[in-house]
């Protein structure tokens, strides 16, 4: 500490601005980057790369059936799984930070409400997205290129466009389910637990409906949907709004939080549940062939 | 518009049955005040409710001219305050320069590179400019405290609410924190709660000893340590009369209280003021005559 830096504090460089979307987004960045830098992210990501290079057969060992490696990896994201847990974690610990570190006084005598640091929180999960976004494109083109058709076996598939979409919102999913958990407890714990519960055998909540388990059907929970891919996406679109409703009810406790979770539960339900379609991952299209 | 006083009447802050803040009707104006008092005389609750982090039970608080009652003015409160709890709860995990940042979006300041820059005026001007990049769990107590410090200065707040904020120093460090906190209390109300008698005496323009929620005293640290002239003295053994005692270094016993007729009177020290003041409760057990 320098006496001359203490005489003369210099003046302010910033003035406080008082403009909610801009304070939620610069939180959100500050979060997002946190998260991209968390070890236990990076631990995830590189199981969700392992997972990917084992499967796919580009090590000595691993899947030696192209589609269905490819349908698993890029159309029904199993790679992701790693990652998700990880980020289901990282969220935890960021969401759980306050309380887990005694800091409730330190936060209450800030301009930011609890609410606005929940939303940047869960904003910030856009990053995992991105993350899981750019791990399956790389996925995607390498296992079925830039055309996105895939020939194996003289039969020609294609891998739906919006199938790619569920392994990053997984990856937002399983953030919002730790951003949810953590606005309600603090304990290391329980989040261990849950992540445990929610992703891993014999329960496994989560993956049940992301993961259409061709190779080894019923492994992760016993219940699993194959329903059209656009429900399915949209189903884990509701669940994410669902968690980020539970998550900001912590401190909101306005109506519109309460409508919003019972739309996307209803949602969810209608979406997840239909029976109908066809599968979610690779399929021949119709009138394509050798 | 810039009201830039603290103002409480009949203030009261109460747990179950007992009231920690009982009833405290007091007005601050810019300046460093000292707020003194015993373990449990509800310093940290009246500094929390200053802060806005605690609703009073009871009674009026205006801070800065605003009602902390009212969302909004709370919000506009809070714009205006430099918080630094006794207990800040750092995320050890974060350098000294993302906690000060973090805080600083919590502050509002959207702007990055002029939060940036506001950050490291703030770690310089607590002398932390060279450890910006180190994790908070690998720094000192005395380091620590300087980022709690730190964070309640991005702004350049008008109100500044400091918890103990010379615990963990070493004597260097807080003869500097007493350079900072007498520099910044020119415009600025900074209200120091403190055990450091001599803290109060070399910063503070007012001081407010505490006792059971009360307000004991509100003046000048002279007239704090006035209220012990004449009845401090130095005597050779113990002097059952008086109401206080201890062994100096010199192996000879101070005395506040009554003194003898005869007694050899010495000048007294705003502590021997606050200890006359607030009594047997505030030193350790077996001092107390």
């Amino acid at each position: 500490m320098s006496t001359a830096s203490i005489a003369a504090p210099p003046q302010p460089a910033a003035a406080p601005v008082a403009r909610p979307r801009s304070v939620r987004l610069a939180l959100a960045r500050v979060e997002g980057r946190r998260l991209l830098m968390h070890p236990l992210f990076a631990l995830g990501m590189a199981t969700s790369i392992a997972a990917l290079a084992l499967a796919s057969g580009r090590l000595p060992i691993g899947a030696a059936d192209k589609t269905a490696s490819v349908d698993m990896l890029v159309g029904d994201c199993f790679v992701m799984l790693g990652g998700a847990i990880w980020t289901f974690l990282v969220a935890f610990l960021a969401a759980s930070r306050e309380r887990r570190d005694g800091a409730q006084d330190f936060y209450a005598g800030q301009a930011v409400t609890p609410r606005l640091r929940t939303e940047a929180m869960l904003l910030s999960l856009g990053y995992a997205g991105l993350a899981g976004a750019a791990l399956i494109a790389v996925a995607a083109l390498v296992l079925v290129g830039l055309d996105g058709a895939l020939v194996d076996g003289g039969q020609r598939y294609t891998v739906p466009p919006l199938a790619l979409a569920q392994g990053p919102l997984y990856l937002v999913l399983a953030g919002a389910l730790g951003v949810l958990a953590g606005s309600w407890t603090r304990h290391v714990y329980a989040g261990v637990f849950l992540a445990l519960v929610l992703f891993l055998p014999p329960v496994a909540l989560v993956p049940v409906f992301v993961f259409d388990d061709t190779l080894s059907p019923g492994f992760y929970g016993a219940v699993y949907a194959r329903g059209p891919i656009g429900s399915l996406v949209t189903g884990i679109a509701a669940l994410v709004v669902l968690a980020a409703a539970g998550a900001l009810a912590r401190h909101d406790r306005r109506p519109r939080i309460a409508l919003l979770a019972l739309v996307a539960l209803g949602v969810a339900a209608i979406a997840l549940g239909l029976p109908q379609g066809p599968d979610a991952g690779l399929g021949p299209p119709p009138g394509t062939g050798p | 518009m810039s009201d830039t006083t603290i103002r409480m009447a009949q203030l009261r802050k109460r747990y179950g049955t007992t009231d920690v803040v009982a009833g405290l009707s007091l007005g601050i104006g810019p300046g460093v005040t000292g707020l003194l008092g015993p373990n449990g005389a509800g310093k940290t609750t009246l500094m929390r409710m200053l802060a806005t982090v605690l609703a009073p039970t009871d009674g009026d608080l205006a801070l800065l001219g605003r009602d902390p009652a009212d969302p909004d003015e709370r919000t506009d409160v809070r714009r205006r305050l430099g918080y630094m709890p006794q207990e800040p709860g750092f995320h050890r995990q974060f350098t000294a320069f993302e906690f000060v940042d973090y805080v600083a979006i919590l502050k509002e300041m959207t702007d990055t590179r002029a939060r940036h820059r506001e950050v490291r005026r703030v770690l310089e001007t607590v002398g932390l400019g060279d450890v910006t990049g180190r994790r908070i769990r690998k720094l000192s107590g005395g380091m620590r405290k300087r980022v709690a410090l730190a964070q309640a200065l991005l702004g350049d707040p008008q109100l500044l609410v400091l918890d103990e904020p010379t615990a963990a120093l070493d004597p260097e460090q807080r003869m500097r924190f007493r350079e900072l906190a007498s520099e910044l209390g020119g415009e600025r109300i900074v209200l120091v709660s403190t055990h450091q008698t001599e803290d109060v005496a070399a910063l503070c323009q007012r001081v407010i000893v505490l006792r059971d929620g009360r307000a004991a005293f509100d003046g000048t640290p002279a007239e704090l340590s006035g209220l012990a002239r004449g009845r401090v003295w130095i005597a050779d053994g113990r002097d059952e009369r008086a109401q206080l005692w201890w062994r100096t270094a010199e192996g000879r016993h101070r005395h506040v209280g009554e003194p003898p007729p005869g007694a050899q009177l010495v000048e007294p020290t705003i502590e021997d003021g606050y200890l006359l003041l607030a009594g047997p409760a505030v030193v350790p057990e077996g001092l107390a005559a």
